[in-house]
């Protein structure tokens, strides 16, 4: 079998916040790895640390986070130690990300067309009339109808999907090897969700690009992923191919959240959810984070913190008891 | 709605504004105390029924709505009355002392608005560093100052220590350098204090980190996007500040002696020569009215999203 | 219960208090308003003379240990006059809030309450007169009415009620919108009622901010126009009046122009930053100009 090429090598990543409590770690010690030419998810409850994770990628954090440790590489050039100039460099050029509103993340005050032609004229040196069509080309690939009038709009005159859409068109235009989407579709109507899923898909194929998504929602992944990750209280506690995850879940959190979305589908009548609440990030419990609410806790679990071992092919955990949860379901 | 759409709604609104204006200020001086007549003859004697034959001449004794239609087909034509004071016309004595104003009012402007905005761009920049909480301070005292004080202490300083600087009448155009100053303190303050606060906020927009994502490099991200933004409140005040600067300009040219439109006022008011002070404040009006409307266009032409017209309100 | 006690409870007065003192500026503030306060309290112990005691022989004199201000054109202390100066000034800029958040204040609940064609016309009115250089058209009331204290007080307050319109009148809007309204106007309750027990104690903090926050420019405009011979009639101890009176000698007696304005900056800075860190407590949202 092939060794599959790595474009993103997240190594030990550690992030925090800092509050007037002290610094919340959102990212407390994360490593993965993005191969090229794959959709990988990257999936958990709102807070767990995903986006901080996805943001610190082309280091577009908010001013109060720290990254405290850990290497990004990416096509073998660490993100964290590279200068400032080299890259402003690569985003939007080589690494490229859209955000979860679309309502907020355009320019009220600059027509749209303009927007997405700021990208190729600063990487490429095009000239503004040749960027310009090229804009008008791209808002038409990503499914803006009339995009030669509508490139002229500003955005307020854009409806959320149409918006989405055109962050798409900006950050594709230059066709970059990684396309990062923080919870591209949680602001937008599920129809419109669909679309840009789809969208999303079909530019992935045509480009050639790695798509990184970030989601919550564990039917996207189901629908459009290669690869998942699984993210709880700033940890990554499991990464396996999607069929996997969802036919052989190896950590009890993961195996909760494939539960709730499996009785959805089949209609069940009673949702099984996880008991208890996601922890402080601030004074996160002992050992493994997920013991308060785990339903396979051992005094190991309490005593020490387990790591991220590849126990099978392609499928790696961190839990100590991950043998046992094979098979077992919590209803019973 | 487009944007030409949108100036002409609001020029056609701005020419019933001014006639309503004209009225109520028309009505205000009608009711000022003192009677012109008896003022032009300042202490001659005269019989009752000259009195009266003046009075009928100059139509005072016409009901106020003729008189103020009288008035105005003369304002339309130029003719601002007479000064009872010194009978020279009205539009003459103006003309003669708005270039002192305006030139007052210019420099003054130049001077707030460029302090202003770059120190309060600066201090957005480097927010809760001791250079930013040095330069707040700075600009919170500098709107607690009275302007007219700072005024008096230039001309303490210049008068009697520094002697560089002309501190009373006007000797040429440096003379307007300390007046300038005097007024434009407070509101170089209050520029800072927007200029910084929108800056603020405009940074911790969604779409700067747009710009930052595309890999724009930190002038373009500035000025293109996070300027562009920041300055549309800064730039409508300006167009709405001009007006509140005659009201300063008032105090501080009747402070450093400057032969202007606003110490015409001051003067006109205490001798009573209300032809003077009518024809004075309708040009004032008329500016605010103006320059509000300017205001207006200018935020239309800044930012499209005001162009979608919406219920009216504050 | 007639207040919305909610609020209060979710501000939680400790924790209110407590983001207060961390605010550097506002302490400061406070303790300087506390000092100007003091000073107006016990004028009539602090002073050593009276404020209209003249004294031909004692013209003119510099700083002293006897006259710590010196004296002005009168003979009379200039300490004095700047103590008693004090009071009228805070009284002053009491009154000057209290009649414009008296206009402004109803004006702004009744536009927000109604709205329609009653809230345009409101705005428009409130939006003119605030367009209109405040000074000159305070000279005209002044002008009309007679020159004195009372007369200022009243033009300035006039100038300047329109901040107090468009913050109730915003904040009505947004309280118009909850349920609560909808469901006291299905039972019947009247608009007045409604207007007192529900909008206007939701509308506290931000009034509370703004009066802290327009107590300086009413300050300065009313001494503006004591400068300008408008307001204060001798002997009234008016710092904008004594800087009036001291214009004439700035150079041969400069402490009679330096001390009163400089009380005028202090007492004014003193509001700005109270107001400043009220702000930043109570309402983040309320922004300047």
């Amino acid at each position: 079998m092939r060794m599959p090429e790595v474009l993103l090598d997240v190594r030990d990543l550690r992030v925090c916040y800092e509050t007037s409590r002290g610094c919340v770690k959102a990212v407390d010690g994360v490593s993965l790895e993005v191969y090229v030419g794959e959709t990988f998810c990257l999936v958990g409850e709102t807070g767990c640390g995903k986006s901080t994770l996805a943001l610190a990628i082309p280091r577009l954090l908010p001013p109060n986070a720290r990254i405290l440790s850990g290497n990004i590489l990416f096509k073998g050039v660490d993100l964290l130690r590279v200068s400032g100039s080299k890259l402003q460099e690569l985003r939007g050029k080589e690494i490229a990300m859209i955000f979860q509103n679309p309502m907020t993340s355009l320019n009220p005050v600059h027509r749209v067309g303009f927007q997405v032609a700021e990208a190729p004229v600063t990487h490429f040196k095009m000239s503004w009339r040749d960027a310009l069509a090229t804009a008008v080309r791209q808002l038409g690939r990503v499914g803006i109808a009339d995009p030669d009038m509508r490139s002229r709009d500003y955005p307020h005159t854009f409806s959320g999907g149409m918006k989405q859409r055109s962050m798409i068109a900006m950050m594709t235009t230059c066709k970059p090897s990684l396309l990062i989407a923080d919870e591209p579709t949680t602001a937008l109507d599920v129809t419109i969700q669909a679309q840009i899923l789809k969208l999303l898909h079909e530019l992935k194929n045509e480009y050639g690009l790695t798509l990184l998504l970030i989601t919550h929602n564990f039917g996207i992944v189901a629908e459009v992923c290669d690869r998942v990750g699984v993210m709880y209280a700033g940890k990554i506690v499991e990464i396996a191919d999607v069929t996997e995850v969802f036919e052989a879940p190896l950590h009890p959190y993961t195996k909760g959240l494939i539960d709730c979305v499996v009785a959805r589908r089949k209609s069940k009548t009673r949702l099984n959810q996880i008991p208890g609440t996601p922890p402080s990030l601030l004074n996160p419990p002992s050992g493994c984070r997920f013991h308060p609410r785990c339903a396979y806790v051992t005094h190991e679990c309490v005593r020490e913190e387990p790591q991220l071992i590849e126990v099978r092919k392609n499928h790696l955990v961190a839990c100590h008891n991950y043998e046992r949860v094979g098979g077992v379901s919590w209803s019973s | 709605m487009g944007l030409l759409t949108y100036v002409v709604k609001k020029l056609l609104i701005g020419i019933p504004v001014i006639f309503g204006v004209t009225i109520i200020l028309f009505y205000i001086m009608y009711m000022l105390p003192g009677d012109p007549i008896k003022l032009l003859l300042a202490g001659e004697r005269v019989t009752p029924a000259k009195i009266e034959e003046l009075r009928r001449a100059w139509g005072l004794d016409q009901p106020v709505y003729i008189q103020y239609f009288y008035w105005l087909s003369h304002v339309v034509r130029g003719d601002l009355g007479v000064s009872i004071v010194t009978k020279e016309p009205v539009t003459f004595l103006i003309s003669q002392r708005l270039p002192y104003t305006l030139a007052l009012m210019l420099i003054s402007t130049l001077l707030s608005y460029t302090i202003g905005v770059i120190s309060g761009i600066l201090t957005a920049l480097r927010r809760g560093t001791l250079v930013d909480s040095v330069v707040s301070i700075a600009g919170i005292v500098g709107y607690s100052i009275p302007g007219f004080w700072f005024g008096l202490m230039l001309m303490l300083a210049f008068g009697r220590y520094l002697q560089l600087l002309p501190i009373s009448g006007y000797e040429g155009p440096h003379s307007l350098i300390l007046p300038a100053l005097s007024l434009a303190l407070p509101s170089s303050a209050y520029v800072m204090r927007l200029t910084r606060a929108e800056m603020i906020e405009v940074l911790n927009e969604d779409y700067i980190r747009t710009a930052w994502a595309k890999g724009l490099n930190e002038r373009r991200v500035l000025l293109v996007h996070a300027l562009r933004n920041a300055m549309i409140p800064v730039v409508v005040m300006f167009f709405l500040d001009i007006p509140w600067l005659i009201g300063g300009a008032v105090v501080i040219e009747t402070l450093f002696a400057l032969p202007g439109m606003g110490r015409l006022l001051y003067v006109s008011i205490i001798r009573q020569d209300y032809a003077v002070v009518q024809g004075i404040v309708l040009i004032i009006t008329v500016l605010t009215v103006v320059f509000n409307t300017l205001g207006d266009i200018v935020i239309a032409v800044l930012d499209p999203r005001v162009r979608v017209e919406r219920g009216g309100g504050v | 219960m007639w207040f919305n006690k909610e609020k209060i409870r979710s501000l939680g007065s400790n924790e209110v208090l407590r983001l207060f003192l961390k605010h550097k500026r506002g302490v400061a503030g406070l303790i300087l308003l506390s000092f100007m306060l003091f000073t107006a309290l016990t004028a009539d112990f602090i002073a050593p003379k009276r404020f209209d005691e003249v004294d031909p022989s004692s013209r003119l004199l510099p700083p002293s240990t006897e006259h710590v201000f010196g004296t002005d054109q009168l003979g009379r202390d200039i300490f004095s006059r700047i103590v008693y100066g004090a009071r009228i000034a805070l009284w002053v800029g009491l009154l000057v809030v209290m009649v414009e958040a008296g206009i402004g204040v109803p004006l702004g609940l009744i536009a927000g309450y109604y709205g329609g064609s009653v809230d345009k016309l409101i705005s428009a009115i409130t939006d003119m007169l605030w367009a209109f250089p405040p000074i000159i058209l305070a000279l005209a009331i002044v002008t009309i009415l007679g020159p004195g204290l009372t007369n200022v007080v009243i033009a300035v307050s006039i100038v300047s009620w329109a901040p107090y319109t468009r913050v109730v009148r915003a904040k009505t809007l947004s309280i118009m919108s909850r349920e609560f309204i909808t469901a006291a106007r299905a039972v019947g309750e009247s608009s007045l009622s409604i207007m007192f027990r529900y909008v206007l104690p939701n509308t506290l903090a931000p009034i509370i901010v703004l009066a802290t926050l327009t107590i300086p420019s009413a300050i300065l405009y009313t001494t503006a126009l004591s400068f300008l011979g408008f307001g204060a009639q001798p002997p009234t101890p008016d710092w904008g009046a004594m800087l009036n009176e001291g214009r004439d000698y700035i150079f041969k007696a400069p402490w009679c122009s330096i001390f009163p304005g400089l009380f005028i900056t202090l007492t004014a800075l003193s509001f700005n930053l109270l107001g400043d860190a009220l702000r930043d407590v109570l309402d983040p949202k309320l922004r300047l100009g």
